[in-house]
């Protein structure tokens, strides 16, 4: 059997088995990791056994080498009007952050703060959240005053002499929540205000497949 | 009597499944089923509108992945090989529950046998196009289309980048121009995920309005004078309407909601679990693995076994039944809404189009029946689509929604959580990837084989944005298989990127990719060239 397709060249014919190991030597060589390790042609040369390559590519996956990106960088997102969610990578690139991250735990996750409409656009406000896991988890979860409405965070060290030495540092971030619901029940009609909380849409089991919530 | 204002909106979408590497693929079987129990019995259901000439008005955003797979010409040739399947099976049934002891089951086998057997000719009637059926009643006047974005990307999430979030919205409207051959008039945001400024994208793609959950309207910059019954300018003339909480709760509900009424089918006993291995084994998974079959014989009865015979009448009845308090209960809500508002209320009542038909059974009869009873004289409720809304209502109060979605807690945890957070790296950098790709490669004299590898890293990188794949991390479903999705879309991102630096594409593999991943064949990587 073979496929067709709007632009593909016509003159190439494919079989279900030579897609399938396209597609799967793609995705064996090509998985995504923050820092790609391609290998290289010499190894594929030398992976004459499925063993072999079987050993090779969990070797890939268990072993990746560092990451390849060229700055550290910092990255928060918003969850909900309480928390953020924040992730980062860090490289190498001189004394300090090495030592950081082989004492994890002595680095602080700085999360600032700022609320223009009360005139407070420096971002002076702040919260340190120490990093303990660093090494196994590169993200985290946390907390946040949600008075506030615009948040950028760093990753660093606090210093003995209270100093902070960040070495990852995120953009800001526009927090997109509002919490007005108490001026609400105040000023509006209590008939246009929602009558209960909505049902989840999960509680009748939604999902893209239904097969295993049968007899699971 | 004051008149009130009724949008119903279904919102239909699957993921892409699409597997021509392999001879069938399990969750292939999403869209079989969807179009058996969903889409189908939709189309018959505004196919007897017509006929009775019954002047109803409902909205069916339809999402590009769908779009993609309903027009796919594998996908439909292995459907019309899955219903001979089904209807092989419940001819075997009609015979099986011709034994005295079976014999409760078989006038329900024939109920079956009849039911594939008219869903085969209904697609064979709509040539295999089910897109057809929509656009025939598009163009009546009565059902109302819109988009969704492009690959059901979970939009507040991809916001790192304002171009993943423009290209989102614009392949979207472009996909379904292209496939439905007019404009959009208005966008369902996937998971009715909305945050503050994606207005300015919509604009740009000309549409019109889009919905939101209930608290997006509540909590806006600015108390909602008229709270969810009327919508908001976002103050660039995108209208954003609010869902209802209550409409959503007596249909979505599995406790309060109708589908969970004892005379309905009971979706969760199925031949395919029920009988013998020997026999049902060539119609699952693999020939032993049990999975459903969509042959159901009981009603959900109650929390007590035995699970009593279902009963189709009766449960037509109890959908007709369920219509007409769901519109009772709408005209009691208008009346008392009327005495506080300065407009003509309007609920809006979005659904996800496959509740009805797959988890409920009876949803297109229920559907069916409250748009015959809103289209009588003798209620003050009428059904309109937001574009005949803000046809007959000028001004509006402008205020900016707060960000929300309509999944659990309301907000993004459900798409960013402790099962799938580790995605977004991955997919911010390849994002990132793209871009650069492009600005690198801009102003260069490309050739076609490049342009084709270009092309297609965007669309692996579209693939692996899909909100499906952390929704399903999250619900713990189909898990591997979203977790091989992602990372493989990542995977053939990255080898495109690579052999277009490396400039050593294998047209081969890129032909091999490009039936694989065989969507949007009007993409343009320019449109990742990074804009202001």
């Amino acid at each position: 059997m073979t496929f067709s397709h709007l632009k593909h060249d016509q003159t190439i014919q494919l079989s279900t088995p030579e897609l399938f190991e396209i597609s799967h030597t793609i995705s064996r060589d090509f998985a995504p990791k923050l820092s790609p390790a391609k290998p290289d042609a010499e190894t594929k040369a030398s992976t004459l056994s499925q063993e072999l390559l079987n050993i090779s590519e969990m070797i890939s996956a268990d072993f990746a080498p560092k990451i390849t990106a060229t700055t550290s960088h910092l990255m928060l997102l918003p969850i909900d009007p309480e928390h953020i969610h924040a992730y980062w990578h860090l490289i190498d690139d001189n004394e300090s952050t090495t030592h950081h991250r082989n004492d994890a735990s002595a680095l602080n996750l700085r999360i600032y703060s700022s609320n223009p409409s009360l005139d407070n656009t420096d971002f002076t406000q702040w919260i340190d959240v120490p990093i303990e896991t660093i090494n196994s988890e590169p993200s985290f979860q946390c907390a946040i005053d949600h008075t506030y409405n615009a948040y950028c965070g760093s990753l660093g060290q606090q210093e003995a002499d209270k100093n902070f030495i960040p070495v990852a540092h995120s953009k800001e971030m526009q927090f997109p929540f509002t919490k007005t619901r108490v001026a609400i029940s105040e000023d509006m009609p209590s008939l246009l205000a929602p009558q209960s909380s909505l049902p989840t849409l999960h509680v009748f089991n939604k999902s893209a497949s239904g097969q295993h919530h049968n007899h699971s | 009597m004051k008149t009130g204002y009724l949008s119903l909106i279904l919102h239909a979408h699957l993921p892409y499944v699409h597997h021509p590497e392999h001879e069938s693929f399990f969750e292939e079987n999403w869209l079989f089923e969807a179009m058996t129990e969903c889409y189908i019995p939709l189309i018959n259901a505004l196919d007897r509108l017509q006929r009775d000439n019954i002047p109803y008005r409902l909205t069916l955003s339809l999402s590009p992945p769908l779009i993609t797979m309903l027009r796919d010409e594998l996908l439909q040739v292995r459907y019309v090989k899955h219903l001979h399947k089904l209807i092989e099976l419940a001819e075997k049934e009609t015979q099986r529950t011709e034994t005295e002891t079976n014999s409760p089951f078989n006038p329900l086998a024939h109920y079956y046998l009849a039911l594939f057997q008219n869903t085969l000719a209904v697609y064979q009637q709509y040539q295999g196009d089910l897109l057809q059926a929509f656009i025939k009643h598009h163009n009546t006047g009565r059902l109302e289309l819109i988009t969704c974005a492009a690959t059901h990307g979970f939009l507040p999430l991809l916001n790192v980048s304002k171009t993943a979030v423009r290209n989102q919205i614009n392949l979207g409207v472009q996909t379904f121009k292209t496939h439905l051959g007019f404009a959009p008039p208005g966008i369902w945001l996937p998971e009715c995920a909305y945050y503050p400024g994606i207005e300015s994208h919509l604009a740009e793609a000309d549409l019109k309005y889009f919905f939101v959950d209930s608290h997006g309207i509540m909590d806006a910059t600015t108390v909602p004078v008229n709270g969810v019954y009327a919508p908001l300018n976002c103050g660039n003339g995108v209208m954003a309407f609010g869902r209802d909480t209550e409409s959503s709760k007596q249909v979505w509900s599995s406790h309060e909601g109708y589908p969970g009424d004892y005379d309905y089918r009971e979706y969760y006993k199925d031949i395919g679990f029920d009988l013998d291995l020997d026999y049902i084994a060539p119609y699952i998974l693999d020939n032993h693995i049990r999975i459903n079959t969509g042959i159901k014989y009981f009603r959900v009865t109650g929390n007590d076994d035995p699970k009593q015979l279902y009963c189709p009448e009766k449960a037509l009845e109890k959908a007709q039944q369920h219509a007409q308090d769901f519109i009772n209960k709408q005209q009691q809500h208008i009346e008392v809404l009327n005495t506080s508002m300065d407009r003509t209320p309007i609920i809006v009542a979005p659904y996800d189009a496959e509740l009805f038909g797959h988890w409920w059974f009876e949803g297109p009869q229920w559907l069916e029946q409250v748009l015959r009873i809103t289209s009588t004289d003798n209620n003050n409720v009428k059904t309109v689509t937001c574009s005949d809304y803000l046809a007959v209502q000028k001004n509006h109060q402008i205020a900016t929604p707060s960000a929300s979605t309509w999944g659990d807690q309301g907000y993004y945890s459900y798409w960013l959580n402790e099962t799938n957070a580790w995605i977004y790296p991955f997919l911010h950098q390849a994002e990132t990837d793209m871009e650069r790709l492009a600005l690198d490669l801009h102003g260069l004299m490309l050739t076609a084989l490049q342009v084709r590898a270009l092309n297609q890293a965007a669309r692996s990188l579209l693939l692996a944005q899909a909100s499906d794949w952390p929704f399903i991390m999250k619900a713990g479903t189909t898990t591997e298989y979203a977790h091989k999705r992602i990372t493989d879309h990542l995977a053939r991102f990255n080898y495109l990127q690579d052999a277009l630096r490396k400039n050593n594409i294998n047209e081969r593999y890129l032909t091999a990719l490009e039936m694989m991943d065989n969507i949007f064949p009007d993409i343009d990587y320019r449109d990742y060239y990074p804009k202001p």
